[in-house]
């Protein structure tokens, strides 16, 4: 089936130079810290923290979303946090391109790679590494300094390995996601 | 029909029934017919015991089935662009088609029932979602992860991702040998922590020296539970090998392998097979090991199997006995699924259950089952996502997409509007046919059954919908036509209640890039086939059309009783 047109209130949402929807309804903290990549959509009651930075360091780049990107409502997008050599510290995240993440999802993961479908209600642990091309299904934990390899979907709590992608999904989720910037249109009146 | 009616859930209460398309790979209809035809000397050239084929369908394997349908069915599959096969009375092929029918042969000698029985969504092995699929363009076939077959491209941990040299994947017993151990309460991935003397903080990773132990992030266990603790915290998984090896059971086990491998060599069962299988097993119990050893005693009769000696005798385990009669609690036992991830030693108590180095995982290669050309193939590295070949048939086939769909209800015409894309990059011609022998026989009338898809362009990517006509107001009889994509209208009027799912043959004629052994055989079918058709440009040298016949069943959600 195709995907649905979604209409939004034009009020609602601010569209950037390079393509980017952003709520205003949205909380984003460090505004100065994040990159969105362009044509990525940050849903209504999303969450980006790029407030929480390294100490002690200057300018530094928090979080890094890619192009065609989807924040769904209400997830929270956290960098990830350790206490090394004694210091509490913050690391930076990067999330890749044709990334999905669901409702009320949230991610402290270190890395996401391109063509990531991550499900509803999910916990991304710290310093997790989401490869390329996987899915993790709705009410997921990833164990925080897991590793999800390339082609696999994760379920359940913690989340293991259940399923493989087929060798087409690179082109799915690229669709997908191009599909869904497309038919994310301003409502007429 | 009336058990199909039964197992539906009234509407509301059972679960929701998605509309899907599905696409039928021929590896599933069993019959020796569809293997032979299937095998690379019958796939290019005509077999010449092979007569017309009418005279063919009688000696056809499914002999319970409608034989008019059948006959239907190979008719409509001529790659004739002009033919538009609505009417069961077709003339005969001309014999010049008659190779290209050999092609699908197995494709056509399925009826529309059993196409319709298989594109259940319960039933997997059946029909697929195109993006399941591969297409092999040598044989110009559907084939699905059952007809392909694996070969092993490289192993991988999949929790730190270093490749693994295949030579010493046996020797580490398919596990990593470096620090990835899984936890063997939850089985999560456990972490390599110090304890940092003066303070009693746990910091992960580089820490001054001390011991260092495993813990999990999600259970809390802790490796200091059952006394494992390091020195330095690299090359874990060789300390704990070398305990992992001395465990009697697994020598038990490498003892009886050294033992029966002698006669698998003499016997000349698949070289390396069995003893491969046995690596990867790993059953090294005792308990399993009893019955292995009784088995080969049984053997010995007949196959002259020497009569093995365990090097350990197993008494009556009365102890363990005793101890699980006074078990009080179920959480002092360990569950099943630990004790299975124990292969050494599965032991009840879960003060000794042992971190288990993480289990390598392997990247494929695919290979077409029949002419064994590689459908797939992956970058060598194990990080790596992409591919040197990548025959996926969502990059070959057309897409078919559900644009449009009405409530269903019984005796009621409901208008459905299908999406082809096309991703390749010349023009493409599809025509489609109603396989009419289904049960229960929906009425469906397909509005624009032979049509053009505009050719894939990569500039469309940047100016969509500029390209769209409205719909409807087209002088030809399609619904809709964008950049790559016609949309055609369906009126369906399901017969009756139940899921509504149709079988649709899909003929698919496209440019192709002409193959050396397509030379002597394909190249005068071809050149007819393009006569037939007057918007098509004239082919160039290299290019030759080819056509593909394939089945799709398309599920359209369920038909209602009435309206309610």
């Amino acid at each position: 089936m195709d995907l649905p047109i979604v209409n939004y209130s034009k009020s609602e949402y601010i569209e950037t130079d390079t393509g980017n929807k952003v709520s205003r309804k949205s909380v984003i903290c460090g505004s100065q810290n994040i990159i969105l990549g362009g044509k990525t959509i940050l849903q209504t009651g999303s969450v980006i923290r790029g407030d929480l930075r390294r100490t002690g360091v200057g300018h530094a780049v928090v979080v890094s979303v890619g192009r065609y990107c989807f924040l769904s409502q209400g997830c929270v997008i956290r960098p990830p946090s350790k206490t090394y050599k004694g210091v509490f510290s913050y690391y930076p995240m990067k999330i890749g391109d044709h990334v999905t993440i669901g409702e009320g999802t949230i991610v402290q993961a270190a890395t996401i790679g391109s063509f990531v479908s991550i499900g509803k209600n999910c916990v991304i642990g710290r310093f997790a590494i989401i490869k390329d091309c996987c899915r993790i299904e709705d009410n997921t934990v990833i164990p925080p300094n897991s590793v999800v390899p390339s082609f696999s979907v994760y379920k359940g709590s913690p989340g293991v390995l259940v399923d493989e992608l087929p060798e087409s999904i690179q082109d799915i989720y690229e669709a997908r996601t191009k599909d869904r910037y497309v038919k994310f249109i301003p409502s007429v009146n | 029909m009336a058990t199909m009616l039964a197992l539906n859930a009234p509407p509301g209460q059972g679960p929701v029934i998605q509309p899907f398309v599905h696409y039928r790979c021929l590896c599933s209809s069993p019959g020796p017919s569809a293997t032979a035809s299937r095998t690379p000397s019958t796939t290019r050239t005509a077999t010449p015991t092979r007569t017309h084929p009418e005279a063919g369908t009688p000696t056809r394997d499914d002999d319970n089935r409608d034989m008019d349908i059948d006959q239907t069915m190979s008719e409509t599959a001529t790659p004739s662009a002009d033919v538009i096969p609505t009417s069961a009375a077709l003339t005969l092929a001309s014999a010049l088609h008659q190779h290209q029918q050999e092609q699908h042969d197995s494709a056509r000698s399925k009826t529309a029932a059993e196409v319709y029985a298989s594109g259940n969504n319960s039933d997997p092995h059946g029909s697929h979602s195109l993006s399941r699929l591969y297409f092999c363009d040598s044989c110009d076939e559907i084939r699905c992860p059952k007809c392909t077959q694996d070969e092993i491209v490289c192993y991988y941990c999949p929790n730190c991702l270093f490749d693994v040299p295949t030579a010493s994947v046996k020797s580490e017993k398919h596990k990593c040998s470096r620090n990835c151990f899984e936890c063997p309460i939850c089985q999560s991935t456990l972490a390599v922590v110090s304890e940092d003397p003066d303070t009693g903080v746990y910091t992960a990773g580089v820490a001054p020296p001390g011991k260092y132990h495993l813990a999990c992030n999600i259970c809390q266990w802790n490796s200091q539970e059952i006394g494992m603790t390091f020195e330095k915290p690299t090359g874990l998984a060789v300390q704990l090998q070398k305990t992992e090896d001395s465990l009697p059971d697994v020598k038990e086990f490498d003892r009886l392998k050294d033992h029966l491998e002698k006669y698998f060599r003499v016997h000349s069962l698949k070289p390396g097979l069995p003893s491969s299988l046995l690596t990867s097993i790993q059953s090294g119990t005792l308990q399993s090991l009893r019955y292995v050893s009784s088995s080969s005693h049984k053997a010995q009769q007949s196959d002259d199997i020497a009569h093995y000696t365990p090097a350990v005798q197993v008494m009556e385990d009365t102890e363990n006995l005793e101890k699980l009669m006074s078990i009080t609690s179920l959480s002092e036992t360990a569950t099943m699924k630990q004790r299975l991830k124990q292969l050494q030693n599965q032991t009840y108590s879960t003060q000794r259950l042992q971190p288990q180095r993480i289990h390598l995982r392997i990247k494929k290669s695919r290979r077409c089952r029949s002419c064994r050309h590689i459908l797939v193939k992956p970058e060598q590295k194990a990080q790596a996502i992409g591919f040197k070949i990548n025959l996926i048939a969502l990059s070959q086939l057309p897409n078919i997409t559900i644009a449009g769909l009405q409530p269903m209800i019984v005796q009621t015409v409901s208008r459905v509007i299908l999406r082809f894309t096309n991703p390749r990059h010349e023009e493409a011609h599809v025509s489609l046919r109603y396989g009419d022998g289904a049960i229960p026989n929906h009425g469906v009338v397909i509005h624009s059954p032979s049509f053009t898809v505009s050719p894939f362009n990569v500039v469309w990517e940047y100016e969509v919908g500029t390209m769209v006509t409205a719909p409807g107001a087209l002088q030809e009889d399609v619904y809709e036509r964008t950049a790559n994509s016609t949309s055609i209208a369906l009126d369906i009027t399901p017969a009756a209640a139940g899921e509504v799912k149709i079988p649709l043959l899909v003929t698919f004629t496209f440019k192709a890039h002409k193959l050396q052994s397509d030379t002597e055989s394909s190249v005068l079918p071809t050149q007819l086939v393009v006569s037939g058709s007057k918007d098509h440009p004239a082919p160039e040298i290299e290019l030759i059309d080819k056509t593909v016949a394939f089945w799709t069943v398309i599920g359209f959600g369920e038909a209602l009783p009435t309206f309610s």
